[in-house]
């Protein structure tokens, strides 16, 4: 079996901290003209203490021969009361740049912000084969002061395989099917032989 | 043996110093040096060195001098005439290489004067400029005024610009505005043997009062956006709210806990 050209999510840790920004596909390794969801997750914070996340300026790199920036889906994290947000999404010809601002009070942020969230969701249309680094290129995090935040990154990546590379099956499979196949054709001899 | 491996380790060094170097093909223009001022038509020498590699052609080109020919053997140098139109203008040297490569040098910038009998007087666009903020920054509006009537606004390097009080604000040599505090003064001009000037008011404001119409809001933060990936220009920019030297996300996150209105909201 061709092996799908697949790379986990992982590498480059940008600082240090307990604190995390995660950027995971929803799948290593997916065929051409399939969607792939990215997540960045945020992960690591105190919930309900401070700090909390309050402002994030991040530029997702990807290579626009291998995908093609398809929408997004915002998380809410940052708008703790349901209220509304200032969010901001622009591109590159190989980035997208995720801007949001919370609007909410910093009392309000540090107390109910949870530890772990998500920050947007960005799907991807395969459209080229290869494997695309998924690498935020450059943070700007802030807490609920617009202090600096530092948080370690972990970037992410996906593969794309061909459609015309159709995976083949397995050979245990067709070692099965050869096996009944046989004791089928064996059988049907057996009683033509005795009928 | 230690001695042997050293100098044979030194040797190693320099010969991979010496394949560096060679590989390090470089090419600038030597002469005229950037910032001068020509005066139309006057004839200058330019002078282009390569180094660290053959060269099969060295040219010059550029919209402030008459373009020569291009040369196949050093010295590369010319003598050319500057064009008459007066202005900021470019000259660049480009060389083509022996492997077929072109190796281009950093440009360098001629101010092409103006004709002074051409020039009738110098004036401002505008009597009083008022800047936006502290950190604001605008181009000093001043024109030439021709003998025909025309009017063509100066360009970098073609006036002596200065500040009457750089406290409030500054001036650099291209006629660039900087709003450093609030408060008054003048801007001045000379050229030509001409001088002009204007009145630059620079605003105080609440701090995360961009627009300054009293209220820290909405419009606030959108205006703080548009001005993202700048950095300050000045110690006191308002937009600079926590004073780190660079505007981006987190003077905006500062902003919303200025806000005068709950969740900053205007609209």
């Amino acid at each position: 079996m061709k092996i799908l050209s697949v790379i986990g999510a992982l590498v480059a840790v940008s600082s240090l901290s307990g604190a995390t920004i995660t950027v995971l596909p929803s799948a290593s390794g997916v065929m051409l003209g399939s969607t792939v969801a990215v997540a960045v997750d945020v992960n690591g914070l105190d919930a309900g203490a401070s700090p909390a996340l309050g402002v994030y300026d991040i530029t997702l790199n990807y290579d626009p021969a291998v995908l093609t920036y398809a929408s997004i889906s915002w998380g809410t994290g940052l708008d703790v009361l349901g209220l509304g947000s200032l969010r901001n999404l622009s591109f590159d010809q190989n980035t997208v740049r995720l801007f949001e601002l919370s609007l909410d009070l910093a009392e309000d942020l540090n107390s109910l912000q949870p530890d772990a969230f998500r920050l947007a969701t960005i799907s991807f249309q395969a459209t080229g084969p290869g494997t695309s680094s998924l690498n935020l290129m450059s943070t700007t995090l802030g807490d609920a002061f617009g202090d600096p935040l530092q948080l370690s990154v972990v970037n992410g990546s996906v593969g794309v395989q061909a459609t015309d590379q159709v995976p083949e099956p397995q050979y245990s499979l067709l070692g099965g099917l050869s096996l009944v196949i046989l004791v089928a054709t064996q059988r049907g001899i057996a009683r033509r032989q005795h009928g | 043996m230690n001695t042997h491996l050293r100098t044979i380790f030194a040797a190693l060094c320099l010969v991979a110093a010496g394949r560096a170097a060679a590989n390090a093909q470089t090419i600038r223009v030597v002469s005229p040096a950037s910032g001068v001022v020509m005066q139309p038509g006057q004839e200058i020498i330019v002078d282009v060195s390569v180094t660290g590699a053959r060269t099969r052609l060295v040219g010059v080109a550029g919209s402030a001098i008459e373009a020569p020919e291009n040369l196949s053997t050093q010295p590369y140098r010319w003598q050319v005439k500057t064009t008459g139109v007066p202005g900021e203008h470019k000259i660049v040297a480009v060389a083509l290489l022996e492997d077929g490569r072109v190796i281009a040098a950093p440009p360098v910038t001629l101010h092409v004067a103006r004709n002074r009998a051409a020039i009738s007087s110098l004036i401002a666009d505008l009597p009083l400029l008022p800047m936006l903020f502290v950190g604001d920054r605008a181009k000093a509006p001043f024109s030439a005024v021709l003998l025909d009537g025309q009017e063509e606004r100066l360009g970098a390097g073609e006036a002596a610009f200065t500040s009457q009080n750089t406290a409030v604000a500054a001036v650099d040599h291209q006629g660039w505005i900087t709003a450093v505090a609030p408060g008054r003064t003048v801007i001045s001009a000379e050229a030509y043997g001409r001088s002009v000037s204007l009145h630059v008011e620079v605003p105080g404001a609440d701090r995360g009062d961009l627009d300054r119409n009293g209220r820290i809001d909405m419009d606030d933060l959108l205006q703080l956006q548009t001005y993202f990936g700048n950095k300050a220009t000045t110690p006191n920019d308002a937009r600079d709210l926590n004073r780190d030297g660079a505007i981006n996300a987190l003077d905006a996150r500062v902003l919303t806990t200025l806000c005068t209105i709950p969740r900053c909201a205007s609209r």
